[in-house]
């Protein structure tokens, strides 16, 4: 053996490690504040030069309901995760599926105006459509593979097949175009708000709020609550959490284990086609539209930690309020950066969020220590 | 006889529960010890991070006098103190010898730059130590099975395979985590008689964790560690061990 | 007697392997000149080949066994081409080579990385990103091609490197999602900046996008080459495909050597089990950005032949489907084995680009498909064939997943042999090693422990 060669000094990683370190303990908590200081300094200039301006009213609606969609996605997202320890790429499909069932129900009654009603059976059928897809793919695609020990690895994979298989069936049928939900028209409930910024500081303004938005917020509201109802209070819902914390031992106690991952794919599949069915309400729907939400659900399942859906609700509103401030910032920005197009950029704030809570906390807000 | 590794006052702990509590042993060089105790106390963990695979909360770790704790594991194995899993690790997809060629230290093909530039120099090493890890196949007499893939052998084998792999580190000090877990009771015994016989041969310290009692209490351990709820409880010469009260309630329960 | 001297000769390829082979050129040659109808042929030929990838055979290695499935699709590949030169599916052909030279860069990359080291890298199309725009911008400023190829493949190198750098120490499916985001990201700038925007002679441009990349050796080829007799049927993109080609067997080159060596090894051992891999005295995380890097420098180079495929780049060109299709491509072929690399290629290019040519609205099989979708949503536009393509590609990547996980060409075992080395052998067993024996071995030594 060649003894005179020095020992290798493991440079790179001792220097990453370090800087890890740095941002895991105390000094995280400074670039935090030092981020606040500067967002605080900026939105003061911002204020100043009387260009920054933020629409109060409008924020929190368009936050919530944006927050909304994100929420019923990654709660699914989450659920599985946790579950059978894969991401699975292919959930942003079940969204579209929940918004073109919305669309055929449309065709179905002959484009008659759809009365109040109507929403709810959308709501209903989008669920259970988007539910029995998301058992369905557990059927054809998962079920094999995790019987065959496959890593997470071939699970994701093939999950990214599984999602392009679905929305290209939907193109098949609905064509690739854009296509519209036929709600009457928009209605509008007209409220005050107050516009922060420019050269009065505060002028009160009235905005108009979209019924849609109203009603997204309602449903998710209501549907949360529904979940954690179920799954805190009711057996379904312990043999369920039993289930998703270990599966062998759930399985030893007496658990029908395959059945509670039906259900979870049910539950968690629904949730992203009534997120699709209440997105359609207000938005023109195209095939590709479920893969521009999967990233930020993954964002928000990261950010909340895995598993944890009290932690997905909170990131969901974190994430969706960013996302939304950043769009007065963006737009102020253009004129002194003397750029136009910035505000294309609010879409890659969920994606940056993500990678800065992957890199300096992976197990997210709520998430148990990964470590162990 | 010097003591070559020198543990005082570690501790660790996984958010509340203490795995290792205040912990502090000596290991004598060219000995075979053994460190035993029932499940979950924190046999494997002391491993673990001796070995530089967890990180201590406190304390300090000496092998040969160089602290180990702060070192990353690769570093840890280049002064010479090589350990083994209880779910022995081989690589499955790759052969016996394959698994073997690993571990030296400075191999000039561990550098791409080598692979292209001193081709020569690099097929005479791998050469070199193909036969170095033929002759411990030899001493192990597993040669047979050299070109194996590590996935078709059996449980007893692949400990044996995983003995001969630690060794072509050449290493001064072994840590083996049960040696014996999930062999044939009757290969149990050979096993032991190999660990022995490679000990004495090549001058090594080995440091064995058993969870089995009876396993361990023969004239060939030269001394040994009793834990429970990560802590030493006992420790002396096996027959000493045998007799002690904290051991027999460590192991029988209250 | 004279049956094993023919044997002998024959070996180490099969004589089942080039009957069946001989007799599917012989085919497919016969159908296209003889009949006139290349689809048939076409369709005779992969009847033939089918065949030959279902034949098993213990006597050969699997060694063997892949280098015959190789040489069968390539040689198939180049025949096709020679064959359908003067029809019109010619033009397919060409554009099928491209692809096949871009998706085969992209696979290799990914072999390097996942099939080789285990890193589950879903952002194979940020490294691409790069490569593609560096190379584009740089030439399209004036820049010659050969250094802006270079400066374009080091930079997806380095990008490679400092992702790997920050965030490979993540749990693999964290980092899946990590590479996946940076490449929507990248796609985002690409959209948005300015100064991600270029055609030669002008540097304002509102849409995004690089126009009018120049080409490779466009000179030297029109100058030169279209004066040569020989070269007559050759046009431009199938030069283009020949310098893809040639880019193809130097990647596959380097990757070889790695693949056979002790790093190789080391990098397998990662693979198989990181934490092992490190007590063992290896510094995992430093190979593994070194390895994310070459994986760069070759996806690189499938990115600077994206640009020059294209001559435009638009963030169109960079959809996450490109990552999916390149894995695609890699599993089809088999993880960690570099030949299968095209092969997988060869055959993900084909499944994808044959149904272009069904692409006949009058076609039966179009008019049922869309007559069935009518009647289901009477308002649904005509069905695009590229929704089937993507379908096709979906399931099969899917099959194989589930009924063969190791692909086409299944990784071969290391044997030293191959580096042509002979080995010394145990005294008590002087035969040589071959792996049905090793398998006989491994089927008695599992009956019981006695062998030990």
């Amino acid at each position: 053996m060649d003894k005179t060669e020095t020992e290798m000094p493991s440079s790179i990683s001792r220097i990453i490690d370090k800087y890890k370190d740095f941002i895991k303990t105390k000094d995280a908590s400074v670039i935090f504040y030092g981020l606040l200081v500067f967002l605080l300094v900026i939105t003061i200039i911002g204020f100043r030069s009387q260009n920054l301006t933020f629409n109060i009213t409008l924020l929190i609606f368009a936050s919530l309901y944006i927050a909304a969609i994100y929420l019923c996605i990654s709660l699914g997202l989450s659920m599985t995760y946790k579950l059978l320890d894969f991401a699975n790429f292919a959930h942003a499909e079940y969204f579209i599926i929940g918004a073109y069932t919305a669309i055929m129900w449309n065709m179905i009654n002959d484009y008659r105006d759809p009365v109040f009603m109507d929403i709810f059976i959308v709501i209903v059928l989008g669920f259970i459509a988007a539910g029995l897809v998301a058992i369905l793919g557990d059927i054809l695609v998962f079920k094999p593979l995790r019987k065959l020990n496959s890593s997470s690895e071939t699970l994701m994979i093939s999950s990214i097949g599984w999602g392009i298989i679905i929305r290209n069936v939907v193109s098949v049928f609905f064509g690739a175009g854009v296509v519209y939900f036929r709600w009457v028209e928009t209605k509008n409930i007209r409220i005050k708000s107050v516009r922060v910024g420019g050269a009065d500081f505060s002028t009160s303004v009235v905005y108009g709020l979209n019924v849609e938005y109203l009603i997204a917020i309602l449903v998710t509201i209501f549907m949360v609550i529904a979940l954690f109802y179920v799954l805190a209070k009711t057996k379904m819902g312990k043999a369920l959490r039993a289930t998703s914390d270990n599966i062998s031992l759930a399985e030893s106690s007496g658990i029908k284990t395959d059945r509670m991952i039906n259900i979870t794919w049910f539950i968690g599949g629904g949730l992203a086609g009534v997120s699709g069915v209440l997105f359609g309400l207000s938005s023109p729907i195209f095939p590709t539209s479920g893969f521009i939400y999967l990233l930020p659900a993954f964002a928000v399942v990261v950010l909340g930690g895995i598993g944890s859906l009290k932690g997905s609700v909170v990131a969901a509103v974190i994430i969706a309020f960013s996302q939304n401030l950043s769009v007065s910032y963006l737009s102020w920005l253009e004129g002194p950066l003397d750029r136009s197009g910035l505000i294309a950029y609010q879409r890659v704030l969920p994606f940056v969020i993500l990678i800065i809570v992957i890199l300096i906390k992976p197990q997210g807000l709520y998430g148990g220590d990964l470590d162990e | 006889m010097s003591n070559i590794l020198e543990i005082k006052n570690l501790y660790k702990y996984f958010g509340g529960i203490r795995a290792i509590d205040n912990l502090s042993m000596q290991v004598r060089e060219n000995s075979l010890t053994a460190l035993i105790g029932p499940n979950g106390c924190g046999k494997s963990t002391l491993f673990n991070v001796i070995s530089g695979v967890l990180k201590a909360d406190s304390g300090s770790i000496k092998f040969n006098g160089t602290e180990l704790i702060g070192l990353q594991p690769n570093e840890i194995n280049h002064l010479g103190l090589s350990r083994t899993f209880q779910d022995t690790k081989l690589f499955q997809n790759l052969t016996v010898v394959e698994n073997m060629m690993l571990p030296p230290k400075h191999q000039k093909g561990e550098k791409l730059i080598n692979i292209f530039k001193s081709k020569e120099k690099v097929d005479e090493m791998e050469t070199e130590l193909l036969d170095k890890a033929l002759d411990i196949l030899d001493l192990l007499e597993i040669r047979h099975m050299g070109y194996e893939y590590t996935k078709n052998l059996s449980g007893g084998q692949s400990k044996l395979v995983d003995l001969a792999r630690i060794l072509m580190s050449d290493p001064k000090m072994l840590l083996l985590d049960e040696p014996t877990a999930g062999v044939n009771p009757a290969l149990t015994e050979k096993l032991f008689q190999k660990i022995f016989e490679m000990k004495n041969k090549l001058n090594l310290t080995v440091m064995i964790i058993e969870h089995d009692m009876d396993v361990i209490m023969r004239d060939e351990v030269d001394y040994v560690f009793v834990s429970n709820l990560g802590n030493i409880v006992a420790q002396g010469i096996p027959k000493e061990v045998q007799k002690n009260k904290d051991v027999i309630e460590a192991y029988l329960g209250k | 007697m004279s049956k094993l001297s023919i044997n002998k000769i024959l070996d180490p390829i099969r004589i089942d392997y080039k009957i069946a082979s001989s007799i599917s050129f012989a085919i497919m040659i016969l159908f296209t000149f003889a009949i006139k109808n290349t689809l048939l042929a076409i369709i005779l030929n992969a009847i033939a080949l089918v065949y030959i990838y279902i034949q098993n055979d213990q006597n050969y290695t699997e060694k063997t066994v892949n280098n015959i499935k190789l040489l069968a699709t390539v040689t198939n590949f180049l025949l096709a081409f020679i064959i359908l030169k003067d029809t019109p599916y010619s033009l397919f052909m060409v554009e099928a080579l491209l692809f096949i030279v871009f998706y085969t860069l992209l696979a290799l990359s990914l072999n390097v990385g996942n099939g080789l080291t285990g890193i589950v890298n879903f952002g194979v199309v940020a490294q691409v990103t790069v490569g593609a725009v560096v190379t584009g911008l740089l030439s399209v400023r004036g820049m010659p091609i050969f250094f802006a190829f270079i400066w374009g493949i080091l930079g997806a190198a380095i990008f490679s490197g400092l992702i790997a750098m920050t965030t490979l120490r993540l749990k693999d499916d964290y980092f899946a999602i990590v590479s996946i985001t940076i490449g929507e990201i990248f796609r985002q700038f690409l959209n948005t900046e300015p100064s991600l925007r270029a055609r030669p002679g002008s540097n304002k441009l509102t849409t995004p996008g690089i126009l009018d990349i120049p080409q490779p050796l466009a000179g030297f080829y029109n100058s030169t080459l279209i004066n040569i007799a020989f070269f007559d049927w050759m046009n431009y993109r199938l030069f283009l495909g020949f310098i893809g080609a040639f880019i193809v067997l130097i990647a596959l080159l380097i990757v070889n050597v790695i693949y056979y060596s002790p790093y190789g090894r080391l990098l397998k051992s990662i693979r198989e089990d990181e934490l092992v891999t490190n007590v063992y005295g290896k510094e995992v995380f430093k190979y593994k950005v070194i390895i994310m890097m070459i994986s760069g420098l070759i996806a690189g180079a499938g990115g600077a032949m994206l640009a020059w495929i294209f001559l435009v780049i638009t963030p169109e060109n960079f959809l996450p489907l490109t990552t999916f299709f390149a894995w695609t491509a890699f599993i089809i072929g088999g993880r960690g084995n570099n030949k299968g690399m095209i092969v997988g290629s060869i055959i993900f290019v084909l499944l994808q680009r044959a149904s272009r040519l069904l692409d006949n609205a009058d076609s039966l099989f179009m008019r049922g498909l869309n007559s069935f979708v009518k009647f289901a949503n009477p308002e649904a536009p005509s069905v695009s064939i590229s929704y089937l393509q993507l379908i096709v590609v979906g399931a099969v990547l899917i099959l194989f997943l589930r009924f063969s996980p190791r692909g086409m060409l299944p990784e071969e075992a290391y044997r030293p042999e191959i580096r042509g080395k002979k080995l010394p052998r145990a005294g008590s067993q002087a035969k040589s090693v071959q792996t049905e024996e090793l398998d006989n071995n491994a089927q008695t030594n599992n009956k019981g422990d006695n062998n030990l």
